[in-house]
């Protein structure tokens, strides 16, 4: 249906290619432009003079940052790019596609921009995706100082790994977490002379809204602050948790009452326990009591047996969620009728291979959204930090609305319309983020604030 | 700014169309239309920013502190017209770039 869309949609689609130097962008790009995949391609690339390659149109940009206001990223295009644009689309009968490279030292976002800011370049042009190839024997050497690389990765739909012929395995796959943990919405493909299918490159569908969320499904669960939980039926009363000696002398919980012993259940409340584990803790010593709700307790383990006091108003399924595994501890819980066991339990792995400054956020919320107070927070939340926001799309579920909304953006910039209708799907509101020195815990407190 | 409002290209090339016939402008200029809510320190809460590109000419770029919808034939007129006088007083490529 997808593809169906967008060969009804007559915009021209438009691809950027980016890449550090040595990157492999020129191989890739002599290959689509001699390769039988029966497209007409105008490149836009980073040099002087226009040239024709094999009956392919070839011009050449000299890069041109237009900032509009004040030097806000926000507000900054690329010039040269809107006056070829221009120019380009008076002979928009001579070509399908456009591909335009940038230099290795370009920054993604200006060039992203461009196709967004002006409203007729958005009727007629499609950014369709951004396409970033990395060395992956050399990009070690920039990715932790250069700005440039780490843009490149995050504002990126397909990544190629390339030159892989040059590393082990190994090291393959811990370049491959790290850009993971950048850009977790990307397509990862790896390559040697940047031989990627031309299918993964063009017409990738990056930028379009029928599948802003198309992406992993492990991206879109957070970075969890705890390593277990376990769903209990508990009767009213007192309760026992016990925990023998364990490597830690603390441990974080948060117990919440779920609706039954089942996965979703459990994933339901796995964002409010997200949430409250970020808020202060209370610190709880050895026979203290723990009540379900809101609160975030540090037990105090301090390298001895204890026990601790869960007491229960109603009975019901609690879900226990722990900083560490209970097994560590000979962890127990215990109600006066003896040792109970959890129905359902799920351990999260954190990845810990983190890139400090940019990363990406999923949020994923069930419910309907309050269009005014979304309205407000994304204003506030764009206008504070949009020169850090690098990309997002979103699919959200409006009160009183029967159709999906999708939208997607580059900083400040976003494109957004109804989609179809609901129907019987469960209603949920799905975000990501891909960005500089993002706030997970304040992106979650933030969305969830605008439900109704 | 208002991520559920949808704005077709109308106005845009209404205002393009205007601005090229105030300044004469032929096939080869490129003119961009682009409404800006940016909150950064100093910058107005709403504005138009207009931008003509012509090639091996310096771009002649201005700014209305106003949305789209509001802007007049008679800003726009108002607006090349001292550009065009500028230009000739100068006796360079533009005033605002």
């Amino acid at each position: 249906m997808e593809a169906v869309a967008r060969k009804n949609d007559a915009r021209v689609p438009v691809t950027v290619l980016t890449g550090f130097l040595g990157s492999g962008k020129t191989t890739l790009l002599n290959r689509i432009l001699t390769e039988e995949h029966g497209k007409r391609i105008a490149v836009i690339e980073n040099e002087f003079g226009e040239v024709g390659v094999d009956q392919e149109l070839v011009i050449g940009a000299e890069e041109e940052i237009f900032e509009m206001n004040n030097g806000c990223i926000c507000c900054t295009v690329r010039g040269d790019l809107i006056r070829i644009l221009g120019n380009l689309m008076k002979r928009r009968d001579q070509f399908d596609y456009i591909l335009v490279e940038t230099t290795g030292m370009a920054d993604p976002g200006p060039v992203a921009q461009t196709f967004f800011v002006d409203d007729e370049m958005q009727t007629k042009l499609r950014l369709d995706g951004i396409v970033t190839l990395i060395d992956a024997r050399h990009v070690w050497q920039h990715i932790d100082d250069s700005d440039e690389v780490k843009e490149q990765i995050a504002f990126a739909d397909v990544i190629l790994l390339n030159k892989i012929d040059l590393v082990t395995p190994a090291e393959l796959d811990k370049l491959e977490a790290r850009i993971r943990s950048m850009n977790a919405a990307a397509k990862i493909y790896r390559t040697q002379n940047a031989g990627a299918e031309i299918d993964t490159v063009l017409n990738v569908g990056g930028f379009n809204l029928d599948r802003a969320l198309e992406v992993d499904p492990k991206f879109m669960e957070p970075e969890y602050p705890f390593e277990w939980s376990g769903v209990y039926w508990l009767n009213a009363g007192s309760s026992k948790l016990r925990f023998d000696i364990g490597p830690d002398p603390s441990m974080s919980l948060a117990v919440l009452p779920v609706e039954a012993p089942t996965r979703e259940a459990l994933q339901a409340v796995e964002m409010d326990a997200v949430l409250l584990f970020s808020e202060e803790s209370r610190r709880l010593a050895s026979g203290g009591g723990i009540a379900p709700g809101r609160t975030h307790y540090e037990l105090t383990l301090d390298g001895k047996p204890t026990e601790f006091e869960v007491d229960i108003l109603h009975a019901g399924y609690y879900a226990f969620f722990t900083e560490h595994r209970p097994e560590e501890f000979q962890a127990e819980l215990h109600s006066q009728a003896g040792p109970v066991v959890a129905e359902i339990r799920r351990e999260y792995k954190p990845d810990h291979e983190h890139d400090e400054e940019v990363s990406s956020v999923g949020i994923t919320i069930s419910g309907d959204l309050d269009k005014r107070k979304f309205n407000q927070w994304m204003s506030t939340l764009l206008q504070t930090q949009g020169t850090d926001i690098f990309r997002m799309k979103g699919v959200l579920s409006l009160k009183g609305e029967a159709d999906r909304f999708v939208f997607q953006g580059v900083h400040m910039l976003f494109d957004g319309r109804p989609d179809r209708p609901w129907k019987n799907a469960e209603r949920r509101n799905q975000l990501i983020f891909i960005g500089r020195n993002l706030d997970r815990n304040q992106l979650n407190e933030g969305f969830r604030s605008c439900l109704v | 700014m208002d991520i559920f409002s949808r704005r077709g290209p109308q106005r845009a090339n209404e205002i393009k169309a205007q601005v090229g016939a105030a300044l004469g402008l032929d096939d080869e200029a490129t003119v961009m239309v682009c409404e800006l809510a940016c909150m950064e320190e100093g910058c107005p809460p709403v504005e138009t920013v207009i931008a003509v590109f012509r090639p091996a000419m310096q771009k002649i770029q201005f700014r209305l502190h106003r949305s789209m919808a509001e802007i007049t034939t008679q800003d726009i007129e108002e607006m090349c017209a001292q550009h065009v006088n500028s230009s000739l007083e100068k006796n360079h490529g533009s005033c605002c770039s």
